[in-house]
């Protein structure tokens, strides 16, 4: 207390000589963006409000890309199984070195007399004997659909009862050829970094998705759970070997957005797929060690394509921003923090965090109250972990660190060579 | 060498093979009593029905007295005939080398003879068959009431539709130790009302025995606990709970599937497990599943007892009458009289008598009932003599229609009583004041007539026996 008194005159003129240093970087990218995305959840609100709704119920098939998940497939299994789904509805379990991983073979076989009592619902269960990798067992799927409409999760993900009805609606216009579904994290209650998690989730997922949604831009369909035309996966010839096959799946199919017509890929907020995240620290900072030296790879990849001509304006801008906020914005942040203590005085870093602190904190409490309102499903879950946002700002640079990391791992040590998504005898032959 | 006559029957003359080593018959009617020798082709070539037509053949043949070992063989296999059929698409040196087989098996059956009677015509055939095809075997058929037919059996018992029981007769021979189990075939279960296999399990609901339910599967919400059918829930294409009105999303955070249950759609009435009975087809009864009775299908091959009978000639009809346990052999019997007679020496209160019945006219009665009601009669028969005899009573047959019973500590009064009593049941056999069955008893008392005698045997009873 003594010390805030005796510091208030330097705190004071240090707060005022921040904001005026933070002020060109508000206002002419985290204010635009901000409001981009507040503007684009009204957008997309409204269109919701006037959509009149028109049942379309083709043929899915739901790729379920299995590995060593045990006994957990199960509950991937009952919840596909419980979909209010009036059409029809196969399950493609593939268990990718099942050889090895004969629980989840067995636990998959063990929901097949339960699949026989649904009608309008079958399962097949292919097993690839020896590992593959994801990418492997995602194609065989999809070689293997019969279905109008792909979806493709992971093994261990769960489903509201009316993820299937919700996203194939949007399928009726012929111009969608995928749907981004939302994501929630199942074990959000059981620390606090689950617990941040959830809040990043509903943030960067929920928020973020609805704008981008409005303007045709959704930037990314994840692997966990997507939703895709099977025509169109054909048209890109399925997913590519490597790491982020999302991400890469999703540049490949923008690039027939300017060459095919009103092409589109839409968020549906309401379509949900429930993941586990990581429980602890450590845990978490590994998983995006590898998701954020994933991008790096993945724009090495695609530069070619990361054109006007061929992902439209919106998708260019988008990538653009998304470039910045992934390549760019994590080590200037390391590097701004490095000035800052090293170059500042003391006090001085302390009242800039701090604003900055307040900053997104007051940022990340509007939208996350503006989303809760607008369109969350479950409020009663999402407003108390309200209390949990002071913490964001903190968990937020921590992550942005993580990916500076990340980054320069790649670039420097072909990280995703590392990459748990295939076996390495797989990984050291991919081309890309 | 023997020579066989070889003979062809066509079921459909118009797509008959072409035949120049074969006699061709047109009725079967034409070459039945003639030869001991003749061997049957039937060309199956364009046949409608055949196997009805086979076996009409085949019973006409079956039935005759002086015929019915005659071998028979298809051109072609025709299901549902393996059973009675000595072969089908076999060359003509391999139905003889059969035929000669069979003829060799009965070189010593006086054939004609043994075709007299029925179950001695039918184990005959089976003993000619040992080499070739030795089991009874029963085949499926689902008109029949035990799901099972012997069709080797019906051929002889004369049998058309499938109300007659072949399985009366097989069991009747089986009693009478002629022929024996040999494999365990299948399983059925009965009704026990009217023994038909022709039942349908139906689950039931388990308040008012209707079987017009439907399951319902149920929910069961986390918010307030409420546990209802899921169309309770349904709202469109959501899951909305009917009590507290939360929208269910996601199982096993939201709600959960307790269980199935069912719903009946007459008394309303919730329930786990619906009861499952069986419905006779025939009667319409029924039946709780433990109730049902349980038959086991076997295929049946000849016994040592069969073959001797076979040999002999002659199946005693002991085994119809007298219980089995105190039957004995005609020398352990004269035995067991020469002990009494001992016993009658030294101690003069050991007194016992004897008594003979003779039935006669068995096979005229066997014409006029015809085999089935004759075994019948004689069931009945069986059933009033074993009433009439005690535990200590024990019985022989010195020929096929003539018993012995030896009554222990039984005065001559007694076993004339007893014998009355016998005569008496003439009356009762016999319906409609017709003399079918002929019944004739006598009482003996032999002491005095054999105490000085070395040794009773059988020639002494027959003896005795002529007296009446």
């Amino acid at each position: 207390m003594f010390e805030i008194i005796m510091f208030q005159p330097i705190i004071n003129s240090q707060i005022i000589s921040s904001m005026l240093t933070l002020a060109p970087f508000i206002i002419f990218f985290e204010l635009p963006w901000t409001l981009f995305v507040v503007f684009g959840m009204f957008k997309y609100k409204r269109a919701l409000q006037h959509e009149r709704y028109q049942p379309h119920y083709p043929a899915v098939s739901c790729i379920v890309c299995c590995y060593s998940e045990g006994k957990n497939v199960i509950k991937t299994i009952e919840s596909l199984l419980e979909q209010i789904y009036p059409g029809k509805m196969e399950i493609i379990i593939v268990v990718d070195g099942a050889k090895d991983n004969q629980e989840t073979l067995f636990a998959a076989k063990s929901m097949m007399e339960m699949v026989r009592k649904y009608p309008n619902r079958t399962m097949k269960i292919l097993p690839k004997w020896v590992r593959g990798g994801l990418v492997s067992g995602a194609n065989l799927g999809l070689r293997n659909a019969t279905g109008e409409i792909v979806i493709r999760v992971d093994g261990d993900s769960s489903f509201d009862n009316n993820m299937v009805e919700r996203a194939a609606r949007h399928f009726k216009d012929p111009s969608v050829v995928g749907v981004s579904g939302n994501l929630r994290v199942r074990n959000a209650d059981k620390t606090i970094w689950t617990k941040l998690q959830s809040i990043e989730y509903f943030l960067g997922i929920t928020s973020s998705k609805t704008a981008l949604s409005a303007f045709n831009m959704v930037n990314n369909i994840s692997g966990a759970f997507g939703i895709f035309r099977k025509s169109i996966i054909q048209q890109v010839q399925g997913w590519d070997a490597g790491t982020a096959e999302d991400l890469d799946i999703t540049l490949r199919v923008k690039a027939h957005f300017t060459s095919e017509l009103n092409y589109r890929i839409v968020f549906d907020h309401e379509s949900v797929c429930h993941t586990d995240v990581p429980e602890t620290l450590h845990q978490y900072l590994k998983q995006r060690m590898r998701w954020e030296g994933d991008y790096y790879y993945i724009v090495s990849k695609h530069l070619y394509t990361l054109r006007p001509k061929y992902l439209g304006w919106p998708n260019f801008i988008g990538a653009i921003i998304r470039m910045i906020t992934n390549l760019v914005l994590p080590p200037m942040n390391f590097l701004f923090l490095i000035v800052l203590f090293v170059f500042y005085p003391m006090a001085y870093s302390i009242a800039l965090l701090l604003v900055v602190y307040i900053f997104y904190l007051v940022l990340n409490t509007a939208l996350y109250i503006l989303t809760v309102v607008l369109f969350s499903e479950r409020p009663e879950e999402d407003w108390p972990r309200i209390i949990y946002l002071p913490l964001m700002p903190l968990f937020m640079v921590l992550s942005r660190l993580n990916a500076f990391l990340a980054n320069i791992w790649e670039v420097v040590g072909c990280g995703h060579k590392d990459s748990t998504m295939a076996p390495w005898w797989v990984l050291r032959k991919t081309k890309f | 060498m023997e020579q066989f006559n070889m003979v062809r029957v066509a079921l459909n003359p118009e797509y008959a093979a072409a035949n120049t080593d074969y006699r061709e018959c047109t009725a079967i009617e034409s070459i039945l009593g003639q030869t001991h020798n003749t061997v049957l082709l039937i060309d199956v070539t364009g046949a409608e029905n055949a196997a009805q037509s086979i076996f009409a053949v085949v019973q006409k043949i079956r039935c005759s007295g002086h015929d019915y070992l005659m071998p028979v063989f298809l051109t072609a296999d025709v299901p549902n005939t393996e059973a009675y059929i000595d072969g089908c698409a076999l060359s003509t040196a391999e139905m003889l080398a059969i035929a000669k087989k069979i003829k060799e098996t009965i070189k010593n059956v006086d054939v004609i003879k043994n075709g007299q009677e029925l179950g001695l015509r039918f184990i005959t055939y089976v003993y000619s068959r040992k080499d070739t095809k030795p089991h009874i075997v029963p085949t499926v058929c689902i008109e029949s009431k035990n799901l099972y037919e012997y069709e080797a059996v019906r051929l002889f018992i004369n049998a058309g539709g499938y109300d007659s029981d072949s399985f009366a007769f097989i069991n009747k021979l089986r009693d009478k130790k002629l022929i024996v189990n040999e494999q365990l075939i299948d399983r059925i279960r009965v009704c026990p009302y009217c023994s038909s296999g022709h039942t349908n399990y139906v689950d039931f609901c388990p308040v008012c025995d209707s079987i017009d339910f439907e399951q319902k599967k149920m929910l069961h919400c986390f918010t307030c606990g409420n546990v209802a059918p899921e169309e309770e829930y349904r709202n469109a294409m959501a899951l909305i709970c009917p009590k507290c009105n939360a929208r269910l999303r996601h199982i096993g955070s939201d709600y959960d599937r307790p269980l199935e249950s069912y719903v009946c759609n007459k008394c309303f009435e919730l329930f786990i497990d619906p009861v499952v009975a069986a419905v006779c087809l025939d009667c319409g009864k029924k039946i709780a599943t433990d109730r049902l009775i349980t038959k086991q299908i076997y295929s049946m091959t000849l016994s040592d007892a069969g073959e001797a009978a076979v040999i002999r000639g002659r199946i005693d009809l002991g085994a119809d009458i007298f219980n089995q346990s105190r039957h004995l052999d005609i020398n352990y019997f004269c035995h067991l009289l020469g002990w009494m007679v001992n016993l009658r020496r030294r101690y003069s209160d050991e007194i016992f008598s004897l008594v003979c019945i003779r039935i006669d006219k068995l096979l005229e009665s066997e014409n006029y009932l015809g085999i089935m009601q004759l075994e019948k009669t004689f069931d009945e028969l069986g059933t009033r003599i074993r009433d009439m005899l005690r535990d200590t009573d024990l019985t022989t047959n010195s020929g096929t229609n003539v018993f012995w019973i030896l009554l222990p500590r039984t005065p001559l009064s007694g076993g004339q009583i007893l014998t009355s009593r016998l005569k008496g049941l003439e009356k009762l056999v016999n319906s409609d004041n017709r003399r079918y069955i002929s019944i004739a008893a006598k009482c003996f008392d032999i002491f005095d007539d054999v105490k000085d005698e070395g040794k009773i045997t059988e020639q002494l009873l027959k003896e005795y026996e002529k007296s009446f």
